[in-house]
């Protein structure tokens, strides 16, 4: 029992950032407006930011800034700065993909006045 | 142009084409019409560069260059080798040739928004070009996000109206792709705590059974399937490309898959390596069967498909097919067919597309309009009737040098599934451009709603170019063999 709980317990990041994907898939794959689904889809791409950030992580760890020190420096007193700053990126990209998305949606608004998807289905079938 | 200088294409290649492609954009505040001469221009000079770096890379063998001049595992670095660099060159000469032989398509449907349409179209082929170059696993992503992000908003440019539709389903499938991709390189990441390419390789060899590193080879995988379109992940293919504006098409279709099939190449051989990814995760069996299903989908739906372009799409779902039934064979022959078909693709796919496109510029989108198509277009029509007959793999045609190797691998593994898929969707791809042919051959109704348009010379001369492609990969497929695909799967340590 308690070697169960460790595990949910001590890898809590991990099970946090799997609900949220799975979240953001589910949005993605059953609602029917369109806006939703975009949002399903940066929840989705949120969750995978999260987990990078965590691996990073260290308990009791500070900001990775080196002060001129003499005597050698402990690596476990900071955490891990690759990760986080590939996630800088990886925002940048989240961002401009949800940027494209928003555009298409206002084109197929435009297009076909609703956002529901099962309305332009119908509207493409005719 | 000394060496050293050539040298740095490697790098050149990608941020001169972000810089381009931004100054494209800027023509518009001065002159709209400078801006597709100016692409124009940037493109050919990337064509340049590239092949002047294909050159180097002949002459003096692969070579890794370091940006900044920090060597990795800190750095990024670049690894151009014989394969990238003539698949980077072939990417630029087909953007190059859709771009002149679609100038007056492009103008007449973007006119006044054609300053950012160039962007976008510069901006596609450089993230395509880092995608071939780089050996970081993290820049992979970031330019392979560039290329599809780009992807995206060229496929909502539609003749038809389902195209931001199709486009944006594109958008949620692709993005799922590459977040895929993204935690699988993190599990890498928290076993390696490495990017580089090579050191990963290294790496992974001492912890051969980590389940971490199964769970990022599956991410990765399946990442990089979906937005090649495999079989059970090809949702997406048909609809983006069959609705979106011709000459986009020409450009996407056989680009877009094929760079990512490559990466799969890469990823596999020079990341996991082939013990790992054979022996141990025994990858060969899940390509295969993946493969087949591909090849067989694709050749039986496209039957059943009245739309020209549509069609098309799934002619590719089983080109993807062959290339990755070939990696599951696993054997030297078999992997040197796949890659040689990855090559012989490119050109095949560029100028059944370019010249379908042109058929159907002249008449309509669906098969039964082609009546009489021959005789309007008697010129469009053969090249079409060329690139088909390669597809199906008639001897001297590209098309079929891949296939042999790929029918001879799969002899040699005693692979019968693969054997025969390959033959019988050689069969049906018969029966299908047959199809098309004796439509336009034979039926001479002329339909009176499409007049036969006036083509102006440079877009026959673009026709005629991807052509000369075909032909020309064909007749060099020995040399393209021996001083291309061989080097690379020496390298990979296959016998």
């Amino acid at each position: 029992m308690d070697s169960i709980l460790e595990f949910i317990v001590g890898r809590y990041n991990y099970w946090l950032y799997i609900l949220l994907m799975m979240i953001g898939l589910y949005a993605m794959i059953s609602k029917n407006n369109l806006t939703k689904k975009i949002v399903g889809m940066n929840i989705f791409q949120t969750a995978i930011i999260l987990f990078y950030i965590s691996i990073g992580f260290k308990k009791g760890g500070t900001i990775p800034i080196l002060e001129h020190t003499s005597h050698a420096v402990e690596v476990s007193h900071f955490v891990n700065p690759l990760p986080h700053v590939l996630m800088l990126t990886a925002i940048v990209v989240s961002v401009s993909t949800f940027g494209v998305a928003l555009a298409l949606a206002i084109m197929i608004y435009r297009e076909h006045g609703t956002l529901e998807e099962d309305e332009i289905l119908k509207c493409l079938e005719q | 142009m000394s060496g050293t200088m050539t040298y740095h294409f490697s790098v050149i290649l990608v941020t001169f084409g972000l810089l381009l492609s931004f100054i494209t954009y800027a023509m518009t505040w001065i002159k709209r019409s400078l801006c597709l001469p100016f692409a124009v221009l940037s493109i050919g000079f990337l064509s340049y560069c590239s092949f002047s770096l294909f050159i180097l890379v002949i002459e003096r063998g692969p070579f890794e260059y370091y940006l900044g001049g920090w060597p990795p595992p800190i750095g990024i670095a670049y690894y151009i080798d014989e394969l990238n660099a003539f698949l980077s060159l072939l990417v630029y000469l087909v953007a190059l040739i859709n771009l002149l032989c679609n100038r007056e398509r492009f103008l007449e449907k973007q006119g006044d928004r054609i300053g950012g349409t160039m962007a976008l179209y510069i901006l596609f082929i450089t993230g395509l070009n880092g995608i071939l170059l780089t050996a970081d696993l993290f820049n992979l992503y970031v330019l392979l996000e560039i290329a599809s992000l780009t992807g995206y908003a060229l496929l909502a440019i539609g003749d038809k109206r389902q195209a931001p539709f199709a486009s944006l389903n594109y958008v949620f499938l692709g993005t799922i792709g590459a977040c895929f991709y993204l935690l699988g390189v993190g599990y890498l990441y928290i076993k390696t705590g490495s990017l580089n390419m090579q050191d990963v390789s290294r790496l992974i060899t001492q912890i051969p059974k980590s389940p971490t590193i199964l769970s990022g080879f599956i991410f990765i995988l399946i990442g990089i399937w979906i937005k090649m379109g495999l079989f059970p992940f090809h949702i997406w293919l048909p609809r983006a490309y069959t609705n979106t504006f011709g000459p986009i098409s020409s450009l996407i279709a056989p680009l877009g898959t094929k760079v990512m099939a490559y990466v799969i190449f890469r990823v596999i051989l020079f990341v996991f390596g082939k013990e790992f990814s054979f022996e141990i995760y025994s990858l060969g069996h899940v390509a295969t069967l993946f493969g087949v299903a591909a090849i067989l989908y694709g050749a039986i739906t496209a039957l059943r498909q009245t739309d020209l372009r549509r069609m098309l799409c799934f002619v590719v779902i089983t080109e993807i097919g062959y290339i990755v039934a070939g990696l599951g064979v696993g054997n030297i022959n078999a992997i040197r067919g796949s890659l040689l078909h990855l090559l012989n693709d490119v050109a095949m796919t560029f100028c059944l597309f370019l010249s379908a496109d042109h058929l159907i510029v002249n008449t309509g989108t669906k098969i039964e309009e082609l009546k009489g198509v021959f005789q309007k277009t008697p010129f469009g029509s053969s090249i079409y009737v060329l690139a088909s007959l390669s597809v199906i793999g008639i001897p001297p045609s590209p098309g079929f040098f891949g296939k042999w190797y790929l029918l001879q691998g799969s002899l040699e593994a005693q692979n019968f599934w693969v054997f025969g898929a390959i033959l019988l969707s050689s069969l049906l791809n018969t029966v299908l451009f047959f199809r098309t042919f004796e439509e336009g051959y034979y039926h001479h109704t002329e339909s009176p709603s499409y007049g036969p348009k006036k083509t102006s010379l440079s877009a026959y001369g673009g026709i005629l170019a991807s052509g000369l492609l075909v032909v020309l990969m064909g007749l060099l497929a020995h040399p393209i063999v021996g001083h291309i695909v061989d080097p690379f799967l020496l390298r990979a340590r296959l016998p």
